[in-house]
C-alpha cells in the first residue's frame, strides 16, 4: 500500500483542472506524429493547427516520449 | 559506429506513391533495403539518448520488426505526412513499446490509501517561498478536497491506473496492459476520472475552473 504524495496530486489537479470535454485517445494522437513533426519543423503554429494532439502531449508522458523520440529520429534521415 | 554499405549510399528521392508501389507485394529489394537503412539511422539517434547499452543491437532488432509491421500496414498510410516520417513513427512506437514492457515487466502495479499522519500537506512542498499564507492553506485543503475525491467518487480500477501513472510513473500502455485493456481505452477511462473528479471539485469548492486554476496559479 502507497500513500498519496502532495506532488503527486498537485501534478495531478493540475490535469484535473486542465481537462477538456474532447480529448484524443493515444492512438489517434500517435497517428498525428508525424504530421505534428512535419508542421512543426517547418515552423507551423501546430499548437493551433493540431490543438488536441497537442493536449494529449501533455497527458500521456508515453506518447510525449515517442514524439521526443521522433524528433531525434527524424533530425537523421 | 561504422555506417552500414547502403547507408553510405545516396537515399533515392521517392514521393509517397513510389514507395507504395516499390513495396507492395512483390517488394523491391532495393527499396526494402533502402527503408530497412533509414529505420536504422533514425532509430539509432532515437535510442542513443534514451538507452544505455547495445544501441546498434537494438535498432537492428528494431527496425526489422517495424519493417515488418510497415509492409503489413501499408494499406493504412493515409498520405498526411512524407511515406518515411510515417514510417519512422512506426518503427519509435515498436521500439518504445518493447523497451517500456522490457523496464516495467518485474514491477507490480500499487495500490494506493489515504494519508496516515492526519492529512497534513506539507506547504513548502506546494508553492514558491514567496505565497502567502492564505495561498498556502487554500491551496492545501484543495489537495485534501482532490485526495478526498479520488477514494470517494473514483472506481477502483480508475484510482489505481490514475495514481500509478501520476504518482508511479508508470506508462500508460503498461498500466493498460496489466488491467487487461489497451492504451486508447484507458486513456478514455483516465478522461473520464478526470472529468468526474473536475466536475466534484467545482461543486465542493463552490467556484468555477478558472478560478480554481487561477488560484492555483496564484500559489
Amino acid at each position: 500500500m502507497t500513500e498519496i504524495q502532495a506532488e503527486s496530486l498537485t501534478n495531478l489537479l493540475h490535469r484535473i483542472l486542465t481537462t477538456r470535454p474532447e480529448e484524443l485517445g493515444c492512438e489517434t494522437c500517435c497517428e498525428e506524429l508525424g504530421l505534428l513533426a512535419e508542421l512543426e519543423s517547418q515552423g507551423e503554429d501546430a499548437a493551433t493547427l493540431l490543438p488536441l494532439v497537442r493536449l494529449h502531449l501533455e497527458n500521456c508522458q508515453s506518447c510525449n516520449e515517442e514524439y521526443a523520440a521522433l524528433l531525434d529520429a527524424l533530425k537523421e534521415v | 559506429m561504422i555506417p552500414h554499405p547502403v547507408e553510405q549510399q545516396t537515399v533515392k528521392t521517392r514521393t509517397n506513391q513510389d514507395w507504395l508501389q516499390a513495396l507492395r507485394e512483390p517488394a523491391s529489394p532495393e527499396a526494402l533495403e533502402e527503408l530497412r537503412a533509414l529505420l536504422l539511422r533514425g532509430l539509432r539517434a532515437a535510442l542513443a539518448a534514451r538507452v544505455n547499452g547495445d544501441v546498434d543491437a537494438l535498432a537492428e532488432d528494431f527496425a526489422q520488426e517495424a519493417l515488418l509491421k510497415i509492409l503489413a500496414s501499408l494499406e493504412t498510410f493515409r498520405g498526411e505526412s512524407r511515406f518515411t516520417t510515417w514510417a519512422q513513427r512506426i518503427a519509435v512506437h515498436v521500439a518504445f513499446s518493447e523497451l517500456r514492457r522490457r523496464r516495467w515487466k518485474d514491477v507490480p502495479l500499487q495500490t494506493f490509501t489515504r494519508r496516515q499522519d492526519g492529512g497534513e500537506f506539507t506547504p513548502e512542498l506546494l508553492a514558491s517561498p514567496n505565497s502567502s499564507p492564505e495561498a498556502l492553506s487554500a491551496r492545501a485543503d484543495l489537495l485534501h478536497n482532490v485526495e478526498s475525491l479520488i477514494f470517494n467518487d473514483l472506481t477502483e480500477k480508475q484510482r489505481t491506473a490514475l495514481l500509478s501513472i501520476v504518482q508511479g510513473g508508470f506508462p500508460l500502455p503498461v498500466v493498460a496492459e496489466r488491467m487487461g485493456t489497451n492504451p486508447n481505452a484507458l486513456y478514455k477511462l483516465l478522461h473520464d476520472a478526470r472529468q468526474k473528479l473536475k466536475r466534484r471539485l467545482e461543486e465542493k469548492t463552490g467556484l468555477s475552473t478558472q478560478e480554481l486554476l487561477s488560484f492555483f496559479e496564484e500559489a
